[in-house]
């Protein structure tokens, strides 16, 4: 055995007063260390309970109906030690309620004016549903969505809605179905809509894109069976007019050239009498503002989203119908002048 | 090695921060959508605005539409607050015109929502969603319930809709809601078995975090008459079945809880 006292902090701590300043170095690097762990502790402490108390509602999602009847679906974080539940309703006039706990299962209920006690036991989440009469209220022909949501939330605009009033700001948009659904934020915030006139021609295309996605392959291989039919049908008809005689073929080049200069929808579907009615609709429109409109036009006018019109304008484009040129970095549609010609 | 931990430790405390200012700035508003919100406002009020239309309406309408421009040129120059104001300012004129154009019609009537709709639609939409989540938890509870009935009333009543014969419609949607008063009351007859297990475990595992509390409460010499509480109490909790009965003793557990809380004080 060969005691030797080693230095805790290494030789360097040691000075001429030995041990005091070994100590005090290391009291330095913890003292350096333990604000920073106290300033990580703090925020940590200050965001948790923030986290944990204000988001126990995780999702909130509104429908509002055409008689102004709003749907509330809500997906809250519950104390899973606790046997039930008191839910603050949106109102009192409360009708289909259903809450479901984190296995899916349906949870008892008592709804007491705007509250609803949920018998729990044991789920730490739960999903409600129910609808509610008092958050639209109607003057005249305008309707006014009043709501103080106590947390972030979604709301679904009935169809055929303008929005014609706002209080607050909103963080999304997007088109559902027609529908407009608004992302906003907690708070109070009131939405005044109208409802627009319905007109026939601007709803019969309704081309929705779940069927637009399910038609596109079938779209695809179509128009390519179509493309090549069409093709040999020119070769063959090219073939026939130059063994024609030259009268018969003047003839038939001034017919051509007049059906060429023809933008018309009824010389279009005739051209193609397999087209889709909603694309009928399109061409006609096309057809009504001269021959060509901006995609965007289509897009206003058939309240459809980007893609889903999109897809309309490339199988049109496929048919040979239209053709899509660039004008200010927009896609200006056309329609073809030379039908007759690729016939 | 404990400077870098300290760094570590730093930078993770700093992410969380961090992250959290993201998420929050991810939920902030996307101009764009302003635009395009004022501007199918702006639109939908032009086509209304007649010729007879007062000339305060008029005069209403050039103010949204210099708001929707300034709004249209903050956003060229990326002023995002200004746009804002814009946007409120703009909506704020639109409603105000929205409310004029309506007072000037000859039915200025404040009704009750469901009185001024005759078509109804929103009703049926409303009872098919709520049979569509009845029909998931039907399926969690393995229930015998038959949903082709009340599907084939469903494409009557839609049909009946389409045709304009509203009174039809409506009668169709009765039955449904009888129907589905039904089928709801079916299911909460099985839920209601399965819920009472559920109330029975979640009792059992509360009277396990009791005996412990009355261990420690014994061990810590409290009095008597607050151990007797808990005892009583322990025994009513695991007598009973019934889960509102189990409900209401958790609840008087939890009293007593909390005055031996206070009591420790």
């Amino acid at each position: 055995m060969n005691p030797e006292i080693v230095p805790v902090y290494g030789k360097e701590s040691i000075r001429e007063d030995g041990m005091l300043f070994v100590r005090t170095d290391g009291i330095l690097e913890t003292m350096v260390k333990a604000p920073l762990i106290l300033a990580g502790l703090i925020i940590v402490t200050v965001l948790i309970p923030l986290q944990t108390s204000f988001s126990s509602t995780r999702t909130l999602e509104l429908v509002i109906y055409s008689d102004g009847s709003t749907h509330v679906s809500t997906q809250i974080d519950v104390d899973p030690l606790e046997p039930d539940f008191e839910l603050n309703l949106f109102g009192k006039s409360i009708d289909n309620f259903v809450a479901t706990g984190d296995t899916g299962f349906l949870l008892s209920e008592k709804i007491i004016e705007d509250k609803a006690i949920i018998d729990i036991f044991g789920s730490s989440s739960i999903i409600v549903d129910y609808n509610i009469d008092d958050l639209v209220s109607k003057e005249g022909r305008v309707w006014t969505f009043s709501f103080n949501s106590p947390s972030d939330y979604t709301l679904l605009m009935p169809k055929n809605s303008v929005i014609v009033g706002m209080s607050g700001l909103p963080n999304n948009m997007e088109l559902v179905d027609e529908q407009t659904k608004l992302g906003l934020t907690a708070g109070l915030s009131e939405i005044n809509y109208i409802f627009t006139p319905i007109n026939p021609t601007t709803h019969k295309p309704t081309i929705s894109s779940e069927s637009s996605f399910n038609y596109t392959n079938a779209a695809v291989i179509g128009g390519s069976i179509i493309a090549v039919v069409i093709s040999i049908v020119l070769m063959l008809k090219r073939k026939q007019s130059k063994s024609l005689p030259s009268i018969i073929q003047t003839e038939s080049t001034s017919e051509k050239q007049t059906e060429t200069k023809s933008n018309d929808a009824e010389t279009i579907f005739n051209f193609r009498p397999e087209m889709r009615e909603d694309d009928k609709e399109i061409v006609k429109f096309i057809s009504d503002k001269g021959g060509q409109v901006l995609e965007s036009e289509l897009r206003k006018k058939f309240l459809q989203p980007r893609t889903t019109m999109w897809r309309a304008v490339k199988r049109l484009e496929r048919l040979g119908v239209i053709e899509i040129d660039k004008k200010d970095l927009q896609n200006l549609v056309k329609l073809k002048k030379d039908l007759e010609e690729e016939k | 090695m404990k400077k870098i931990t300290s760094f570590v430790l730093l930078i993770l405390v700093s992410s969380m921060v961090l992250g959290g200012m993201t998420n929050t700035a991810q939920a902030q508003t996307d101009p764009i959508i302003l635009l395009k919100i004022a501007k199918q406002a702006q639109k939908q009020l032009e086509n209304q605005i007649k010729q007879n239309s007062s000339d305060k309406t008029k005069q209403l309408f050039k103010e949204g539409t210099q708001q929707i421009r300034a709004l249209e040129e903050s956003l060229k120059n990326n002023d995002i607050d200004s746009a804002k104001k814009y946007f409120l300012s703009a909506m704020k004129i639109f409603k105000e015109i929205s409310q004029q154009l309506t007072n000037n019609q000859s039915s200025q009537e404040v009704a009750t929502l469901k009185d001024t709709v005759k078509d109804p639609s929103a009703d049926l939409l409303r009872m098919q969603d709520y049979v569509n989540n009845l029909k998931i938890i039907a399926k969690k509870y393995s229930t015998s319930i038959n949903f082709s009935e009340i599907d084939d009333l469903f494409v009557t009543a839609k049909q009946q809709i389409t045709d304009k014969q509203f009174d039809d419609a409506l009668q169709t949607i009765s039955k449904i809601k009888q129907i589905t008063d039904d089928f709801n009351n079916k299911i909460r007859g099985n839920a209601s078995q399965q819920e009472q297990s559920r109330a029975k475990e979640y009792a059992q595992k509360y009277l396990e975090q009791l005996d412990r509390l009355i261990e420690d409460v014994k061990n810590q010499g409290l009095s008597e008459d607050i151990i007797q509480k808990l005892v009583d109490a322990r025994k009513n909790l695991s007598a009973t079945t019934d889960p509102q009965e189990i409900i209401k003793q958790i609840k008087e557990i939890k009293s007593i809880k909390e005055h031996l809380k206070a009591h420790k004080k």
